[in-house]
């Protein structure tokens, strides 16, 4: 019946248009394969006259005269136009675009015409993630993404890298984005247990093949995340994997070869054996032992003083010997291909990565099979199967005693590495307070810091066509993550020497369960209203279990394992999981190309959420002009394109934990051996989800045919963030968990893109991108401090607040502080000094990245700089490696050496020496630890050759090129004198872990 | 139109099932390493869990596991600091802040004991009448050890009873039941005092005699009366202490481990003169927070006997035991390190009260009520470990400070010397001294802790501890 209706109604149609048209042209149009384009355009130009082809690529429309042109649109295809001249049949064979300017965008659950979002996405392409020698794709979003922010706290290979978009936007919970892949909302960050660095050292990312990746989207406003509703307040990633194509295979081979170094060249260095000794004496002295008496201190103390592998005096470095050039190689096998029915992408992958530090790599093997099967005209299936595997040796890290960065100042030169049997020396544990350490020996493999993860991703999706314009998908995802940690510290020196050696390991089991359906219509009325509408079920179960053991008292060093523990002390296990449930819906309409509405709802219940608010919702509205589409803007003849977009809306955060409302006993609190557990966490049934509210106004635009660019402002307001609320401690609580804090990130985004030469022999572009950021802390009930920072109504999130260093008193020696904010009065009690604000943040004001790329006939040169500027670090371990003699006999370093003071000096930096000082210089704190991080980085510059025809058909191959890339290979700071590298967390709190890597690498890809 | 059928019918199945599928239940989860309030004091199992806990939360390095003892010991004239002292050093030097993180961890330490006892005092649960008397054991434990806490941290973080003629300077504040936005000021000493004896007389009611876990690690009726036997000498309370220390040692439930054996009983768990003592096992301990571990060299070592008190130990006293050569001390931290508690793992349980602090109240309380049967006291702790030592012959104020000699011998590293030195308005003198300040006099605000300054922020009804 309904048909019949229909046909009625079309016919009624064709009827009152015969009438004003007199020409009936039929086609078809085919992709570059042959495959039939249904539901693609065909428009008359210059009218709103128009048709889409049917399931087998055919149309049929009636145009008013023989003069007229066709245009023919099909998404993520090159839009064609065709004179109609007299013909009466046009078959037309579409191209797919190169997506390399942007055209189709992925967004959340579906894919969008660039100039139809009228939210905020950016996007990475391909080519700026594969075979870059850094283990983890975020790494390669630095500086590449107006808006995001991405620091790489760890420089040890597998690291975790921190993302932060448009700013920081949560006191307590997480301020990491939603990363999906392939449309799963997945796991990320660091989950290992055993690191005790504050989620540093570990990367569930990391065993993803970056060269897998086809693109990365960048969700930053609300119009673009509210479809992920409580998850979007921090934005979101999505990485979109590669895909078949059909047609005959391509099959690529990419090879990498590289030596790694320390990026930053002006690290500190320790002292030598004389240095050390006349510090010693100095130490000694200046605290009133008597010269001789300091002398036989030191004989008394070091018993190792000539070198039983050199027969020399002890003058060890630690630090060349725990340091190295190392090597990394990366091979990447790929096929993607495919028949009309069925599409394939095909990689195989080996990466290994060796830190410049001794022991610490990092080595992964992945595979990926990414299939799409097309049943019949309306089915058809996918599947995208990954599985990533690594193994990465790390070190000890942060204040630890056992980190070799750390061992490598304060171990004493007057140590010998090994000892009179040439085994790693142990003898200085009795006269060196620094646990016995070896630095050299725990990297050499004596001790033992293995991380090894397995990660298995499949998405299984099913897509009916029906009734012309739905669509329904139906997809089936997990990502099963496993990590174990094996670390064991030996037997003779170190943490293990007075327990027979320990091992502990560790093992997590991370599954994450996601089903999604959707139905998507989508149709043109008229030929210029395009409406695109989407509606959605989600619903997710994430669970984790971890087992942990530990046992001491190993028969020998060989064995490494928890079997060989005589005494096996303990061991533990924990399950945990979260779900949601969310419903979801957007609407996209365009108007002939010229105006853009979108809104989008989702409606998200988690078992993360009190009882009393299990449910919320969130919205977000959108709209874009073209302005080069007015009448107005024709006579304009430089500006090619110009669109204005605005969007708001609401979104949440939910990286709450996963029982924060609930008032709990724990347990665990075990004596005598029985069982134990008492009140850990106070009820709170209304504690729910963060919410954000942003606005983002953008102008797209292209002029004079060569510049493109985009600049944005936005303003992200976060509200009823979690905040610990301090308590009396009377209570048996240190603080309540409540929504309390409202806090505003508003900033402004740049991207620009210039083509300044573009011949057929040479070609010259710069891009540049540049966003500022200003964080306010707008709700606040208390100030409270936190580490070396404040946080205050009206401030800086970031604001540091500490004690105002004055220097040393150049008579004596003695530190100084300002005694309060006005900076006019100094004391050499730290008791009398207070911490106040300096007016200097970890936050940056701003920072991005520009690049420079040139081609000359067969030569393409590429460069990447990343940049950040008004943002200060904090040294965190500078009172240990810096502290003035406090901690006796420890060593430091030439830099604190030379600036020191002595008697006479007149400029002295740091005070004087002396063994156990209480003069207190080396108080927590204090702008003596606080350094200016602005800086310049030459992130990559890539010189690569591509050969041409005669050599490729001489070696019968499709592509043959190569090239020389250095990777972090020049850094510029601000402050000529910062010793630290200036890539440290967002927090600013530079915590003594492994610097950035330079990379020096050769490269040749092949393609067949 | 028959696909068409087919697909929407699929449709709807598949929506069916996945609503169907993901109901309200699906976003009930219940944490499994934790459990709910309402579910968490409910049997009989509960509350041994939950008593559990607390003495889990004694046995804490913030408590009874390393800084209730190395604190004071530190800031005494027993210990001289290693060149390398690292932890509880601002004590030793008398220079600690009020942010300082071994008062705030203590603090908070007693105060979530307290809380996990006072739900246990307080809860309302209907248990079969057979474990009834389970239960009120339990709940005697629990005020013990309410009691016990709020008398450690009222000595820590307040001055000494007799500090004002009423007692009636700052003490610390007394929090009975849970609220969470409870902002109590200080309760005089005197009311912390009288709270601490109301609960562990009201313990002792409920009590067994036998300790439950039938060791002395954890409380007994008289293992309650010992420590109330200490509150009374504390409080200057001479008769009750007296009589509260003869109960105990009459009681026949202890008895004095001999010469031979004596260094051994701090090696081993549970010796005859143990009445209470927190159990570091093999599987649960300080590791290397332990506190013997701030003495040993093994451990972090940063802590040395002073010869102040070594030099009191006469050669053939057993305890001299407790010192052993290191050569590489040199000049003024040679020449001994401390060995009394020697485990390199941190499995030396941590003696709370021993029945040779029994005779000592006594003698202490005998003497001060001018009761010369002190000096027998004396003698038995004294000969225990020098038999060739000379009976005591002293009276009056010279057999009190016999008594005083024997218990800074007898207590040595057990946390007690400086607040006998405050009990009797002595100054602390260092004359084997390797900190910057030697001599603290009586009186002192810096004896004491300071109130943490988290607390001080969140509770503005506080009042600091002077000169912090």
């Amino acid at each position: 019946m309904r048909k019949l209706l229909l046909t009625f109604a079309m016919s009624m149609l064709v009827c009152l248009t015969i009438q004003a048209q007199n020409r009936t042209v039929t086609g078809r149009v085919v992709d570059e394969t042959g495959q039939p384009l249904p539901q693609a355009t065909v428009l008359e130009k210059g009218t709103s006259n128009g048709t889409s082809t049917d399931t087998d690529g055919r149309f049929s429309l009636q145009v008013s005269q023989s003069g007229s042109t066709l245009i023919f649109r099909f998404l993520g295809y090159t839009s064609l136009e065709e004179v109609v001249g007299n013909r009466t049949t046009i078959n037309i064979t579409m191209q797919p675009e190169v997506t390399n300017a942007g055209e189709v965008v992925v967004v959340g659950y579906g894919t969008q015409k660039a100039e139809a979002v009228t939210g905020s996405v950016g996007v990475l392409d391909a080519s700026k993630i594969e075979q870059v020698p850094m283990t983890s794709f975020e790494q390669s979003l630095q500086g590449n993404i107006a808006g995001l922010q991405s620091t790489g706290i760890d420089g040890a290979p597998g690291a975790n890298q921190q993302i932060r978009i448009r700013g920081i936007g949560s006191i307590t919970a997480s301020s990491e984005p939603l990363y999906v892949i392939d449309g799963i909302p997945v796991q990320s960050g660091d989950v290992t247990q055993l690191n005790s660095n504050g989620n540093r050292s570990g990367n569930v990312m990391a065993s993803i093949n970056p060269n897998d990746i086809e693109s990365v989207s960048v969700l930053k406003d609300a119009a673009s995340t509210a479809i992920y509703g409580s998850r979007g307040a921090n934005g979101v990633i999505l990485i979109t994997t590669k895909s078949g194509k059909s047609g005959s295979a391509q099959i690529d081979l990419s090879t990498l070869v590289g030596f790694n170094s320390v990026a930053s060249n002006n690290l500190l260095q320790p002292l030598n054996a004389d240095q050390y000794t006349q510090l010693f004496i100095e130490g000694y002295t200046n605290d009133g032992v008597s010269l001789a008496q300091a002398q036989q201190n030191l004989t008394d103390r070091f018993s190792q003083l000539t070198d039983p592998l050199t027969g020399q005096r002890t003058d060890t470095n630690w630090l060349d010997a725990v340091t190295r050039t190392g090597m990394t190689q990366s091979y990447n096998l790929s096929a993607r291909g495919g028949t009309p029915k069925m599409t394939y992408f095909f990689s195989g992958s080996y990466f290994n990565q060796e830190s410049h530090i001794i022991g610490s790599d990092f080595e992964r093997l992945s595979g990926r099979v990414n299939l799409t099967f097309k049943a019949n005209d309306n089915i058809s299936f996918s599947n995208n199967l990954s599985v990533g595997s690594f193994d990465q040796n790390g070190m000890v890290d942060g204040s630890a005693w056992a980190n070799p960065l750390y061992n490598a100042y304060l171990l004493s030169p007057l140590i010998p590495i090994r000892d009179e049997q040439g085994r790693f020396n142990a003898e200085h544990r009795n006269y060196y307070p620094m646990g016995g350490n070896n630095p050299v020996g725990a990297l050499s493999g004596d001790d033992l810091r293995l991380t090894q993860q397995l990660r298995v991703t499949d998405n299984f999706a099913m897509t009916i066509k029906f009734a012309d314009d739905f669509t329904f998908r139906s997809q089936y995802n997990f990502d099963v993550i496993t990590v174990d940690e094996t670390q064991y510290k030996n037997r003779r020196y170190g943490d293990g020497r007075n327990i027979g050696g320990f091992a502990q390991v560790s093992t997590l089991l991370d599954r994450n369960l996601v089903t999604t359906q959707t139905l998507q219509y989508g149709k043109t009325f008229g030929g210029v209203h395009n409406l695109d509408a989407l509606v959605g079920y989600e619903a997710q179960s994430s669970n984790r279990n971890t087992t942990y053991g530990f046992g001491q008292e190993f028969p020998n060093d060989k064995l490494k394992n928890l079997a060989s523990a005589a005494a096996s002390y303990d061991a533990s296990a924990t399950k945990t999981e979260y779900t949601f449930a969310s419903l979801f819906g957007r609407v996209n309409y365009d108007y002939d190309g010229k105006y853009f509405a979108s809104a989008s709802l989702r409606r998200d219940g988690s078992s993360r959420f009190g009882a009393d608010n299990r449910y919320g919702t969130f919205y977000s509205v959108g709209a874009g002009w073209t302005l080069s589409e007015e009448s107005f803007l024709e006579d304009v003849s430089f500006l090619d394109f110009a669109k204005l977009r605005t969007s708001y809306g609401v979104t949440g955060n939910a990286a709450i934990g996963n029982f924060p409302s609930v008032g709990l006993y724990g347990y665990g609190q075990d004596y005598d051996g029985t069982p134990g557990g008492g009140p850990t966490q106070i009820a709170n049934p209304d504690l729910t989800w963060e919410q954000s509210k942003s606005f983002n106004v953008g102008l797209d635009f292209e002029m004079f045919g060569r510049l493109s660019g985009t600049i944005e402002y936005f303003n992200r307001e976060s509200e009823d963030l979690l905040l610990n609320v301090p308590i009396s401690r009377t209570t048996g609580f240190t603080s309540l968990l409540q929504n309390f804090g409202d806090m505003k990130n508003e900033g402004m985004e740049l991207t620009l893109n210039y083509q300044i030469v573009n011949n057929s022999d040479f070609t010259l572009d710069f891009g540049f991108n540049i966003t500022s950021l200003d964080n306010t802390l707008t709700r606040l009930n208390e100030p409270f401090n936190s580490g070396t920072k404040r946080r205050e109504e009206g401030r800086d999130f970031q604001s540091y607040y500490l004690y105002g260093w004055a220097g040393v008193d150049q008579s004596n020696g003695d530190p100084l502080w300002y005694t309060d904010e006005t900076e006019t009065e100094t004391t050499n009690n730290v008791n009398n000094a207070v911490r106040y604000f300096q007016d200097k943040s970890a936050t940056p004001d701003f920072f991005g990245g520009f690049n420079i790329n040139a081609t000359y006939k067969d030569f393409t040169l590429t460069t990447q700089f990343n940049y950040s500027s008004g943002n200060y670090i904090y040294d965190a371990n500078g009172r240990f490696i810096h502290g003035d003699g406090r901690l006796t006999p420890r060593s430091t370093t030439v830099w604190a050496f030379e600036n020191r003071w002595t008697p006479g000096s007149t400029n002295a930096l740091l005070p004087l020496h002396d063994w156990g000082d209480r003069k207190g210089g080396q108080t927590a704190n204090s702008t003596r630890y606080l350094m200016d991080a602005t800086y310049l980085r030459l992130r990559n510059v890539t010189l690569a050759y591509s050969f041409d025809e005669s050599v490729l058909s001489f070696l019968n191959v499709r592509s043959l090129r190569a090239y020389v890339r250095g990777t972090n290979l020049w850094t510029i700071t601000k402050d000529k004198d910062l010793f630290l590298d200036p890539e440290q967390a967002i927090n600013g709190v530079a915590g003594g872990l492994t610097p950035a890597i330079k990379t020096v690498s050769l490269g040749v890809d092949i393609g067949f | 139109m028959k696909m068409k059928k087919i697909y929407i019918k699929s449709l709807i199945a598949a929506l069916a099932f996945i609503t169907l599928s993901c109901g309200d239940d699906f976003l009930e989860l219940t944490p499994q390493q934790s459990v709910a309030n309402e579910d968490a004091l409910t049997t009989l199992d509960d509350y041994k869990s939950s008593i559990t806990a607390i003495y889990n939360g004694l046995s804490s390095a913030n408590y009874y596991g390393r800084y209730f003892y190395l604190v004071p010991d530190v800031m005494s004239d027993d210990v001289k600091q290693h060149p390398s002292a690292n932890r509880a050093k601002d004590y030793a030097e008398y220079s600690a802040v009020v942010g300082d993180g071994i008062a705030s961890g203590m603090w908070n330490q007693m105060f979530s004991s307290i809380n996990a006892a006072n739900a246990i005092i307080n809860a309302e649960v209907d248990l079969p009448a057979s474990v009834e008397g389970e239960r009120t054991h339990m709940v005697g434990e629990a005020m013990a050890m309410r009691g016990l806490i709020y008398f450690d941290m009222v000595r820590m973080f307040a001055q000494h009873y007799t500090f004002t003629s009423d007692a009636s300077h700052l003490g610390v504040p007394i929090v009975l039941e849970f609220d969470q936005s409870n902002e109590p000021s200080r309760n005089s000493v005197r009311e912390v005092y009288d709270q601490v004896i109301g609960d562990m007389t009201a313990a002792i009611n409920m009590m067994d005699d036998n300790p439950r876990s039938g060791t002395t690690s954890t409380l007994s009726k008289s293992a309650v009366q010992a420590l109330l036997a200490r509150v009374y000498l504390y409080k200057e309370d001479w008769a009750n202490a007296e009589s509260m220390a003869n109960t105990v040692i009459n009681s026949g439930r202890y008895s004095l481990v001999t010469n031979a054996n004596y260094n051994n009983a701090w090696v081993a768990d549970f010796s005859a003169e143990s009445i209470f003592e927190i159990n570091m096992t093999e599987n649960d301990n300080r590791g290397s927070n332990a506190l013997g571990r701030m003495y040993i060299v093994e451990g972090y070592g940063d802590y040395l006997p002073a010869n102040d008190l070594v030099s009191l130990i006469p050669n053939d006293d057993v305890r001299t035991d407790w010192f052993a050569d290191d050569a590489f001390l040199t000049g003024d931290y040679a020449p001994f390190r401390m060995v009394k508690y020697p485990s390199v793992a941190g499995t030396n349980n941590t003696k709370v009260i021993r029945l040779s602090e029994m005779f000592l109240i006594r003698a202490e309380a005998r003497a001060q009520q001018g009761n010369n049967a002190a000096q027998a006291d004396v003698d038995l702790i004294r000969q225990r470990a020098q038999p060739t030592a000379a009976a005591v012959t002293a009276t009056g104020a010279a057999l009190i400070d016999e008594v005083l000699l024997e218990r800074r011998k007898e207590l040595a590293y057990e946390g007690q010397r400086l607040w006998d030195l405050m009990r009797y308005k002595q100054d602390v003198v260092r004359t084997n001294c390797t900190s910057p300040i030697c001599t603290i006099a009586y009186p002192n605000n810096r004896v004491i802790l300071p109130i943490p300054e988290a607390e001080l922020d969140a509770n503005p009804n506080i009042e600091p501890n002077p000169g912090y």
